[in-house]
Formats: C-alpha cells, structure tokens, sequence
C-alpha cells in the first residue's frame, strides 16, 4: 500500500468508525515515515465527511459517536509522535458541561471533532464549576470557551459563565464564548450574550473557525 | 412535632375542591367531560395540559426537584397545583426522571441532586459480558418502583373523578413511568457506550432491548392488575436520535414483545412522537398509536431539532397539515416549553390564533418540557389564548 492510498484508508476508517482499523493504520503511517499533520490531515477529512454527512441526515448520532471513538483510538497512537514534533495548534479552546449538568455526550463529540480539527482542546469533563472554566481560560491563554447545557435548569449556567468571563476581563482580551445543547439556540445564545451557537459538533468546528478567522482579520486591521 | 403528611392530605382534598368549583363556573364542565366530549368530536374547547412541567410545577409549589422526585404525595401535589391555577383539562403527570426510574429496579444506582433532575451515578452494564448477570426484577418492590405505584394510588383513590389516570379518555401521558425499550436500555449500560454498541456490538444492543422489554412488560403487568390502565404509553430520548433503519433494527422488535405481551390483558402499547415516516409507519402498522392516544395523530413538533426554534415555523405547519391530510390523521402541535419562558404575552397570542388559522380550531397546541422560570403571565397567556381560538366544531 502506498502513502496515498494508507492515508485514504485512515479517512475511510475514521468515516466508517473502525475503531480497531484506525489505530492500527495510523501505526503503519507512522512506521512509513508519514507525518503526524498529514495522518491527522487524513482523520480530519474523515471526521469532516461524517460532519457533513450528519448534517444531511445520513448520519446519526451513534455514527458520530463511532468515528469520534475511532479518532480517539488514533489519536492515541500518535500522541508520542504529536509531544515530538510539537504540533502547533491554531487555538485553545477550553470546552465543558456547566455546574449541575453532567450530560457529556454532546459536549465529548463536539470535543472530539474540535480536537480532529486540530484545536488545542482542554476538556473540564462535566458538572464544572462557573469559575473553573474562567480560571483554566486565563490560566492557559484559551482562545475559546466552548460551554454546554443539556437541561433547562442547567441553560441559565451558560449565561453566569460569560458575566463571570466579562467580569474577569477575558472578553476584552478577545476570549470569545460559544454555547450548544438541546434546549439552546441562536435566540438564546443572543439573549445571554454569547459569541456563538452550535447545533452539533459539526456546525461547532465551523463556528469555532469562523470566529477565530474574525479576530485574526480583526487584529489584523489594527 | 407536625404530621406534614395530613396537611398535605387536606390539600390535596382541598385543590380537587378547588378545581371541580372553577371548572363548574368558569368553563361549565369538568376536565373528564371536556376530555371525553373532544376525543368524541363533539364541541369543545380542545383540552389543554403542560406536559413535562416537573420542574416548573415543583418550584411553583415550594418543593425542590429531589423531593418531587422521591416523594409521591408531593409530586401529585405539585402537579395539582399547576392544574388548579391554570384550570387545565389534563392531567400533565409524569416523572421528573421517568427513564431512570425502571432501570432503577434492576439496580441503577441514582444520584438525587437538590435542585436538578436525578442523574445516573453508575451504569449497571459496564462491560458486555454483564448483560448476562441480569434479571428481570421484582418491578413492584424494587429500586424506586414504589414511588410510582404510591403516585398512581393516590390518583387512583383520591383523584380519579377529577383527573382519571385510567383510560384511553385521558391517558395521554399519564401513564409513562418508562421509556422505550432503548431508552431504558441506554440507562443500562450508559447513554453513549449504547450508541458506540450500536455500530460496534449491535448483539448487545438487541440483547438488552430484549431484556429492558421483559422488565418493562412486568410493569406494564402490574399497572393494569393494580391501576387498571388499557394504555401504556412508552416515553422516548436517547431513541429518537437514531436512524429509522437503527430504531427499526433494536427498539422496534422490543417495542412489539411488550406490545404483544401486553395485548392479552387488554392493554394497548403507545410510542413516543417520531418525526421520521418510515418509524411513524411501523408503529401504527403495528397497531400501536403515539403518547396514549386513542388514534395515530401528525405532531407538528420541533422536539427533535430545536435548532430550529422552539415553535414550529408556519411552514412546518403548513407542511405537517397536508401530511395529516393526506394520512387522514388530525395534527397535534408540540412546542418546546422554553418559548413559552421567552415569548411576551402578546407573541403567544400572536402565535396561537395564527396556529389555529392554519390548523384548524380542533387542533390540541400543547407545550412540552416547561422550563422552571417560565413566567406565569405567559402560561396564561398561553391558557387564555388557547381558550379564546382552539375550540373543536
């Protein structure tokens, strides 16, 4: 098998959630002297099919959740190969379920897909405390912060992390916040004052580009 | 040292009162006739409930989330509450964790925070191999079992003339106290290794179907050898969010064991609201109908994609009316709750009359999943709308 045709396979494999396939291709690309950014190039092609392919309504959540789990699986592989090379990401985004909601289906998969994207992503897991996410934010210099609620009694956390955020002064800094989950939406993600909404990981990746695209135009203009 | 129990009693005794006397005056029926009359096409105004108002409903009586969530009385007292201060025609019952509460039994362990839904602490199958561990429990007795059988009693004895948890006059969702075969099943086992199984062990997947279908046939048992109920309706979440080829493949053959099990008892099976027509085909091929309707209904819902917005757009409507038409169904419309919380009074009314313009006066617009800071000036915006514009012919 050739370059080509290996990092098709891993597109295919993560497209198809092979989880046992991807580590063990992703192995093979590395054995073939295959850098980590066109291994990882090959999984975000993958996992951007699966984002479009949900979008259209082929895919479902299960598949999302299969390719995420093999994304992981090769990930794994090539985290040493990753600390070597010291790849750097376009952005931190420091992503997690609010305080009293331990829902993290929603919030692992978009995780995952900002991760495939290449984003530096630090997950705070679930049930997080409003402050934790503005701490870890300043501590690591976080580009985003991505939060989520799944319930409705849980929704309103979103709209404390962003006074909590503004108060802090992250939003001066160009901090941006984003928010997802069932009950939110573009209405309410105005409402409290968010930078963006995402629908699903996939919109989530866009969204996350997007915004940094802005700012680096932003900058670039001052 | 004060009996809270005998206040809560009287109260009880009380809000039955209370409503009886306001429906008798101000709407000149009680909530059963006016059910009854509806679903026998004669003239009414179309019946109204909140459904999914736990929360709200808790808050609104002073009792916090884990409390209704564990105590009978207090639940039915909550929801006696709403129905008394919004004089509504159906009685919106469910539990604050219904999906949780079958899967509790087999031995689920929960975790029951103050102020928020009760949340699995650890699911039960941990690895495939556990499925074969399990057994169908003692669905009477077991996990928090009990505080279902205790809810359906005191409605059974103290408010069946007011709001009948019997029947298929009111069943709606009075009667769901589990969800559907997948749903209890991904309480189990964990709601996203379910969905992993679901590509990469789908064996395991139809196994415990198989098995959360056994489980819930027994309470399906016991609710009409106790309670009497003819429909048991099936609630739905993690469900919903597969492929119709996927709830066809595991949730649907678990679906008809219970429907068949149940049949010879005379009790008739009911689904939650899908959106896909191959699923919505199925079940009503089948025989079965959706949310303890006596007759397969078009919902009008955006339930599976808020994304979308919380009401549905005119040309949803638009679009689910000629499906109705063609199916020769009625529409029910089920907005999200949360666009009762942010709607003003004027946009609720704005919106319901130009529902009816498009649907018809006889259709049911009913809100699903209440947020708890819901305004109470909105609800009755709601209430007052649905009074003015949504009456049968």
């Amino acid at each position: 098998m050739n370059r080509e045709e290996l990092l098709k396979q891993i597109e295919r494999g993560i497209l198809n959630g092979s989880i046992d396939e991807v580590p063990k291709l992703c192995k093979k690309a590395l054995e073939m002297n295959i850098s980590v950014e066109d291994i990882l190039e090959a999984m975000e092609n993958g996992m951007k099919q699966v984002g479009d392919k949900y979008e259209k309504g082929e895919y479902f959540v299960p598949d999302l959740l299969v390719a995420g789990e093999a994304m992981k699986a090769g990930f794994k592989v090539l985290e040493p190969a990753i600390k070597v090379e010291k790849t750097t990401f376009p952005a931190t985004i420091v992503i997690g379920s609010v305080f009293g909601d331990i829902h993290d289906v929603g919030k692992n998969i978009v995780a995952y897909m900002l991760r495939s994207a290449g984003f530096n992503v630090i997950d705070l897991g679930v049930d997080v405390p409003f402050e934790t996410f503005i701490k870890k934010a300043e501590e690591v210099g976080a580009d985003i912060i991505a939060a989520s609620a799944y319930t409705s009694s849980t929704m309103w956390g979103l709209r404390t992390v962003i006074e909590m955020a503004e108060e802090a002064g992250l939003r001066n800094r160009g901090v941006k916040i984003i928010i997802g989950g069932a009950p939110t939406n573009q209405a309410f993600a105005d409402s409290i004052g968010a930078d963006g909404w995402a629908v699903d990981a996939p919109s989530a990746v866009k969204l996350v580009k997007r915004l940094l695209a802005e700012r680096k135009e932003h900058v670039g203009r001052n | 040292m004060v009996n809270m129990d005998v206040f809560y009693d009287k109260e009880i005794d009380f809000l039955k009162e209370r409503i009886l006397t306001q429906f008798r005056e101000i709407e000149g029926t009680t909530p059963v006739e006016r059910v009854t009359r509806f679903f026998q096409g004669k003239p009414e105004k179309v019946p109204i409930t909140l459904v999914l108002a736990d929360e709200w409903s808790a808050h609104y009586r002073g009792f916090t989330t884990r409390e209704v969530s564990t105590e009978a009385k207090k639940l039915v007292l909550s929801h006696l509450n709403m129905c008394a201060r919004f004089n509504l025609d159906m009685w919106g019952l469910t539990f604050p964790h219904l999906y949780l509460i079958g899967p509790s039994a087999v031995g689920t362990k929960l975790s029951f925070p103050e102020d928020s839904t009760p949340m699995i602490s650890e699911p039960i199958v941990k690895k495939p191999s556990d499925v074969e561990k399990l057994e169908v429990p003692d669905m009477r007795n077991s996990g928090q079992m009990p505080y279902v059988w205790e809810t359906y009693r005191i409605v059974e004895e103290r408010l069946n003339d007011v709001y009948p948890m019997v029947g298929e006059r009111t069943a709606w969702l009075n009667t769901g106290c589990c969800g559907h075969p997948f749903d209890f099943a991904a309480v189990l086992r964990g709601i996203s290794q379910l969905y992993i199984d679901v590509k990469t062990n789908p064996k395991l997947v139809k196994k415990l179907c198989d098995f959360s279908a056994d489980c819930i046939i027994e309470i399906g048992k016991i609710a009409k050898k106790d309670f009497g109920i003819t429909n048991f309706f099936l609630a739905g979440a993690a469900v919903g969010m597969l492929s119709a080829e996927q709830y066809l493949e595991f949730d649907f053959p678990a679906t008809l064991k219970i429907k068949k099990a149940l049949e010879p008892y005379g009790v008739k099976v009911s689904c939650f609201i899908f959106k896909d027509p191959k699923i919505v085909d199925a079940i009503t091929d089948a025989g079965m109908t959706f949310l303890g309707l006596p007759m397969p209904v078009v919902f009008s819902t955006t339930y599976w994609t808020p994304q979308k917005g919380w009401y549905p757009s005119d040309e949803d409507l638009i679009r689910d009316r000629e499906e109705a038409e063609s199916r020769g169904w009625p529409v029910f419309v089920f907005f999200l709750g949360h666009w009762l919380q942010e709607a003003s009074p004027r946009r609720i009314e704005q919106r319901i009359r130009r529902t009816v313009e498009i649907l018809g006066p006889s259709t049911p617009i009913l809100p699903v999943s209440l947020p708890r800071g819901t305004p109470i000036e909105n609800i009755d915006a709601y209430v007052k709308a649905m009074r003015k514009y949504a009456v049968s012919e």
